[in-house]
């Protein structure tokens, strides 16, 4: 069967060979977006296929690996460049390629007119590459490739407009503190080997838990903590935020359909490890929790309307690590999936809005500044309208995408650890809430744009709206591919195809028809007073929350709980002034010093005997003589008759 | 085809053509013959490479000539599968380098191109030597055309820099000297013959006690020019050559301390090994807070010296593997990163970070190659440098995991240095009137980075032919290297099982070895 | 036959001589005559102790030594002769350019 799957390789390879065709073969940049859409666009038929192909399998055989060569071999260390071809990884490619491609679409209508393009096509297609190494990859070092694959190109697209430094620091600070992760996700890697002597998925999971046993909660632990960097779980968020610097059909990239979904992904992937670590699960789900309310508590504040979005990604994230610790793998890839579809919309939205302001706003005014909006409803009525049913998914409304998906994580929550349920719900009002306030400051309301910035507002063009328009359909029923078992027994098609993967966990509890039913009409109800809420603020103008609310809560959301600062003084700070000491002390004063403080120490020992240096050649004949003589007598120990 | 000599070929070829460049008139001439003769020797290199049966662990190529027959010296070279690596890459440098200088030295030309061509003769002939007596020759004179390289045409207080690079080396040197002297005597002592062939000497058993400080005495030598801390100072002011004396280094420590002191290895390698991830994080640390984009450089390269280092005491095969992966992609990485650097500076005639920014828009080829370089010094997977890295980390976590963690923080620490210099030189606003009008990349040296950038990209994406090459020999080197290590529990109840444990010399090991315990 | 004894003696008083020359004469030449001196004197022995063992060695060193000799007085005068020429005297004790 391997050899029908022998093409998968073309997957990843081909938008590789577009970003080479775009950076060695072209100059043209009307053209270098349509090489890298049909780079990508090919290989998303070519994951059709491998899906098609996969469903028309038995379940028990939807497993396959593919090897293309052996990698890295010495002695007991092997490890091939191979696919592994599952329903997960399929989900994966298909998320990946399938919104990738509708972003890159966007892109053209976006940065067409960019000096740069060329440059930001051949990113754009490396990313893709990168992230499809990273989930076909059949063991944890091509995974490591991709992982450090897609921290690069977000080095590189966040970096994109490289001539403003808070793009360039952004980028920099993306790459390194995906670097901190990437460090316990190497420490991980190192571990795994050191016990289970090999690298590839199928050898590890298949080894004896008790081989594993001493070291699985520091193997699950390290792999999370590299999850939490890629993936921005506080403390490790830091990056994501400030990643908006980059074009905007990036932030989509990077929130929706790559790179910060390669953790949930890992973590699903490894299951079977972390299934054998009570902790590990426990830390995933605490640490999921912790940052879903934590992100939302922020987003409920910011005025930049990419910022709110990024907290809301880093929010989102924490839900479907709930998901995953709470023993819902099924659920967390669900909503990484649903999350895919209404965060690059809301992206491409967002990004939509800025491209026309950009142009219609006065100099010096922020086209991402919510406070500049409003209004903007009929102006732009299908980025409005397609925003409005992200907006209504995200928040979990039912029957859009992510009410299926929330409501299966919550359902988790709740069976299993019943404190975070109630973190989580709190959560979920707050995302209603935060998501509503951005709806309705960028097109509710009257608009706070002076009437000749107005009359420049126009909706984008077609090859912006049109991957709107696709996306919000799947945004609007994408969840009926995953419909609870309450409405319909046997509908959820999802979990169905994924079952295979994550066959091997114990079966979780399942609550009664009713609790389940219950616990849905209270999310909606909790998610419909969040939008209740940002109404009565945002439209209605009510000042009863700026009365209720201390002023201190507020300006910890708005200032982000200070995490840089705290950072800043932590950490930057003291390594700087490490390394400076270092440098300037140890390496300069002491080591360096030393070696002077040695060659004058020679010098003036020379300074003084070198007096006995006359000139006169009869002393230095004499002193000949007299060592002959002592030489004489030493060697005939002769000193008289 | 075969029949040739090419080992001595390879080795005495830049000789000659350092001979012709004294007849030869003119600067452009002069670099003409240098580049022709190393890309002749390169030529050269691949056939042998060509003709290297990588699954032999022995030498292959050999040729011995008696010469000082009374001290049981002879020319004696071959190649095993390290060292025709670590030759394979002086052989790709070589005229790379001097490809890349086309245009940045500018003074003493042919003096220039002769000392390039003596350097290369003494790296392939410490690399090919088999005979301690000529390997010290050989290492000792590269001392010669080091100090000249390093003084005439290094950068502001060179001159200075050539002195002390002088004497650490020659302290070093003199150690190791003595340290060959007392082997060759040991040897005569329990043979009754002097000899200072390599194969000989490793079967030599030696008290664990005397190991131990002919060991140290061989550390000291290669310790000074890896560089390792606090042995370092010298190599930021004359990073011209740093990658060079790491190779050959790193691979003294491969070739003789290794494979001759075993007993003393198993108290020396953590020790190594923990001086080898401090040097790593030392190095990052400094380089860290380095303004001057070639100390910069120099620092990083302490650092990733000291992955060689931990990677060779790792004493198994994916550190020792790793290691000499990890040193080819130095010179690759490291080697690019300077010369990228060298051609920036010689057009703008500073080394300072902050002179620079904004390049990103005016010089677009030159930053994506030294983007490349950056990347691949960071250890980025699909790289070369990623390869050895993590053998080099797997091997020492199998050792000794708390070092292995330690050394894994010079990751972290590589990324901010090098992406810092990156911003600083390239990214950012274009502020300075001076930077508006650099010219990019000529197209020779597109070519010379381009080359380099290949290799660094093939290594990373399919190494099995470097691994394969040297694998054989490896093992080889691991059975000399624990071959009393593992039967000295043995040895106490009876000298048979050990003597039968080892290969050659039997009759007169054993002697030796009652005498010793 | 006269013993070896005798020509020792006589060899070692040319030697102590010749020494005694180097170290205490002021004039160039003069030393260069001292040197020639001790030379003798080793050649003296070297042909004593020839002659006491019947063997060959001690000639032939002595031929080494006439030769060497030979070609150290053609140096040492040409040096002596530039000397005065630069330097306008032959007294060593004002040649002492080469102090520390």
């Amino acid at each position: 069967m391997t050899e029908s799957f022998s093409y998968v390789w073309l997957i990843p390879f081909l938008p590789l060979l577009g970003a080479f065709i775009n950076v060695f073969c072209n100059r043209n940049p009307r053209v270098s977006g349509m090489i890298a859409c049909a780079a990508v666009a090919t290989s998303f038929l070519l994951v059709l296929a491998v899906f098609f192909q996969l469903i028309g399998l038995p379940a028990g055989e939807r497993s396959v690996d593919v090897v293309v060569y052996s990698w890295i071999t010495t002695g007991t260390f092997a490890v091939d460049v191979a696919f592994l071809i599952d329903p997960l990884s399929t989900v994966m490619m298909l998320v990946v390629t399938g919104v990738g491609l509708l972003i890159h679409v966007y892109s053209i209508g976006y940065m067409g007119k960019d000096t740069c393009c060329v440059r930001y096509f051949s990113y754009l297609n490396l990313f893709m590459f990168a992230m499809l190494i990273l989930v076909m990859g059949n063991n944890f070092l091509l995974m490591f490739v991709g992982w450090e694959g897609v921290g690069l190109c977000s080095y590189l697209l966040i970096g994109f407009w490289c001539e403003r430094q808070s793009a360039a620091n952004a980028g920099m600070k993306a790459f390194v503190v995906n670097r901190v992760g990437d460090f316990a996700f190497i420490l991980g890697l190192l571990l795994i080997f050191l016990y289970a002597g090999s690298l590839t998925y199928a050898d590890v999971f298949a080894v004896d838990p008790n081989v594993l046993a001493p070291v699985i909660t520091a193997i699950t632990l390290l792999l999370f903590i590299g999850a939490m960097g890629k993936s921005a779980q506080v403390p490790l968020h830091v990056w994501l935020p400030d990643a908006m610097e980059g074009p905007t059909p990036v932030s989509a990239l990077i929130h929706a359909a790559t790179m910060v979904t390669a953790g949930v992904y890992m973590v699903a992937r490894c299951h079977a490890l972390f299934a054998q670590s009570a902790t590990a699960m426990t830390a995933v789900a605490v640490v999921g929790a912790f940052t879903a309310i934590f992100a939302a508590y922020i987003a409920m504040t910011q005025y930049d309307i990419k910022r709110v979005l990024a907290y809301s990604t880093v929010s989102q994230l924490g839900y479907m690590f709930l998901a995953c610790g709470v023993g819902y793998f099924t659920a967390g890839i669900f909503h990484l999936v649903t999350h895919a579809f209404f965060k690059a919309l809301l992206f491409m939205g967002a990004g939509s809005v800025i491209h026309a302001l950009e142009h219609a706003l006065e100099k010096g005014k922020d086209p991402q500044d919510l406070r500049n909006m409003g209004g903007l409803s009929s102006l732009m009525p299908v980025t409005y309208k397609s925003m409005l049913l992200a907006t209504l998914a995200i928040a979990g409304i039912a029957p859009f995408a992510g009410f299926f998906s929330k409501d299966l994580i919550l359902l988790g929550a709740f069976v299993n650890a019943p404190v975070l349920w109630v973190v989580a719900l709190a959560t979920a009002v707050m995302t209603a809430f935060y998501m509503f306030r951005l709806l309705f400051m960028t097109f509710g309301g009257k608009t706070r744009m002076n009437p000749p910035e107005t009359e420049k507002v126009h909706e984008s063009s077609r090859v912006i709206t049109i991957p709107l328009v696709l996306l919000a359909i799947l945004s609007t029923v994408g969840g009926f591919i995953g419909i609870p078992h309450v409405f319909a027994k046997g509908m959820d098609r999802f979990g169905g195809f994924l079952a295979p993967v994550f066959s091997g966990l114990p079966e979780a509890p399942v609550p009664s028809s009713s609790v389940e039913l219950a616990l849905m009409v209270l999310t909606l109800l909790l998610a419909a007073a969040g939008i209740w809420g940002a109404y009565t603020v945002y439209i209605r103008g009510n000042t009863v929350f700026d009365r209720l609310v201390p002023r201190a809560l507020y300006t910890l959301s708005l200032r982000k709980f200070y995490v840089d600062e705290v950072y800043d003084a932590l950490i930057v700070g003291p390594i700087r002034k490490i390394a400076w000491g270092f440098s300037r002390i140890v390496d300069a004063l002491i080591i360096d010093g030393g070696l002077t403080l040695a060659a004058l120490t020679v010098r003036s020992v020379g300074n003084v005997i070198r007096y006995s240096q006359t000139g006169v050649v009869q002393h230095y004949a004499l002193i000949m003589v007299i060592g002959a003589l002592v030489v004489i007598v030493y060697v005939t120990g002769y000193l008289g008759p | 085809m075969t029949d040739l000599p090419l080992l001595s070929l390879i080795i005495w070829l830049p000789v000659l053509g350092a001979i012709l460049l004294l007849f030869v008139k003119g600067d452009v001439a002069a670099r003409w013959v240098g580049f022709g003769v190393t890309a002749l020797v390169f030529i050269l290199f691949a056939v042998c490479f060509g003709a290297f049966k990588s699954h032999i662990g022995d030498p292959q190529f050999v040729e011995r000539i008696p010469w000082i027959e009374t001290l049981g010296v002879s020319y004696y070279v071959g190649a095993d599968g390290i060292s025709i690596l670590l030759a394979g890459i002086t052989a790709l440098m070589w005229p790379l380098a001097l490809l890349g200088t086309w245009t940045i030295v500018t003074v003493r030309v042919r003096a220039y191109q002769v000392f390039m061509l003596l350097m290369q003769t003494t790296l392939m002939g410490v690399f090919f030597s088999l005979d301690l007596f000529q390997f010290f020759l050989f290492w000792e004179g590269m001392l010669i055309p080091m100090y000249f390289l390093i003084g005439i045409w290094g950068y502001e207080r060179s001159s200075m820099a050539a002195l002390k690079f002088f004497l650490f080396a020659i302290f070093g040197s003199l150690l190791m000297l003595a340290a060959v002297i007392t082997l060759a005597f040991l040897y005569h002592q329990a043979h009754g013959v002097l000899t200072f062939e390599m194969a000989a000497l490793y079967q030599l058993a030696i008290p664990p006690e005397v190991q131990f400080w002919l060991a140290l005495a061989f550390i000291a030598a290669f310790a000074v020019k890896v560089p390792m801390v606090p042995f370092h100072t010298w190599l930021p002011d004359a990073i011209v050559l740093a990658v060079v004396l790491v190779k050959m280094a790193a691979y003294g420590f491969i070739r003789l301390t290794l494979p001759m002191f075993p007993d003393a290895l198993a108290e020396l390698a953590p020790l190594m090994c923990g001086a080898a991830a401090a040097g790593i994080v030392y190095g990052a640390l400094i380089a860290l807070a380095q303004s001057d984009i070639r100390r910069m450089i120099a620092y990083s390269t302490i650092s990733h010296a000291g992955f060689v280092v931990l990677g060779v005491f790792a004493l198994n095969q994916h550190g020792i593997q790793g290691a000499v992966v990890h040193i080819v992609s130095l010179a690759l990485s490291t080697g690019g990163l300077f010369l990228a650097a060298m051609m920036l500076v010689q057009r703008r005639n500073t080394w300072d970070m902050e002179a620079y920014g904004g390049l990103w828009h005016t010089i677009p080829v030159f930053s994506a190659f030294l983007l490349i370089f950056s990347l691949a010094s960071v250890g980025l997977p699909g790289l070369s440098n990623f390869v050895g890295e993590f053998l080099i980390l797997v091997g020492v976590f199998q050792q000794h995991a708390a070092i292995a963690v330690v050394a894994a923080t010079g990751v972290i620490l590589a990324a901010v240095y090098m992406l810092r210099m990156y911003r600083k030189v390239i990214f950012g606003p274009l502020t300075r009137d001076e930077n508006r009008g650099i010219k990019d990349l000529s197209f020779r040296e597109t070519a010379v980075l381009a080359c380099m950038t290949l290799f660094i990209i093939g290594i990373g994406v399919y190494p099995n032919p470097v691994l394969r090459t040297m694998e054989a020999s490896v093992q080889k080197l691991l059975v000399q290297t624990h071959r009393l290590a593992e039967t000295a529990p043995a040895g106490t109840s009876g000298t048979s099982t050990e003597a039968a444990s080892r290969p050659v010399g039997l009759d007169a090991t054993r002697g030796i070895s009652q005498d010793n315990r | 036959m006269i013993p070896v004894t005798y020509y020792l003696i006589l060899s070692a008083v040319l030697f102590l001589i010749g020494t005694t020359g180097v170290l205490i004469r002021r004039n160039a030449i003069i030393v260069l005559m001292g040197i020639e001196l001790m030379l003798n004197g080793a050649n003296l022995s070297f042909v004593a102790f020839a002659r006491e063992f019947g063997m060959a060695d001690g000639h032939i060193y002595v031929f080494l030594v006439i030769t060497v000799a030979a070609a150290e007085v053609a140096i040492g005068l040409a040096l002596v002769i530039l000397l005065f020429r630069n330097r306008g005297t032959v007294n060593i004790d004002e040649v002492r350019s080469l102090r520390w």
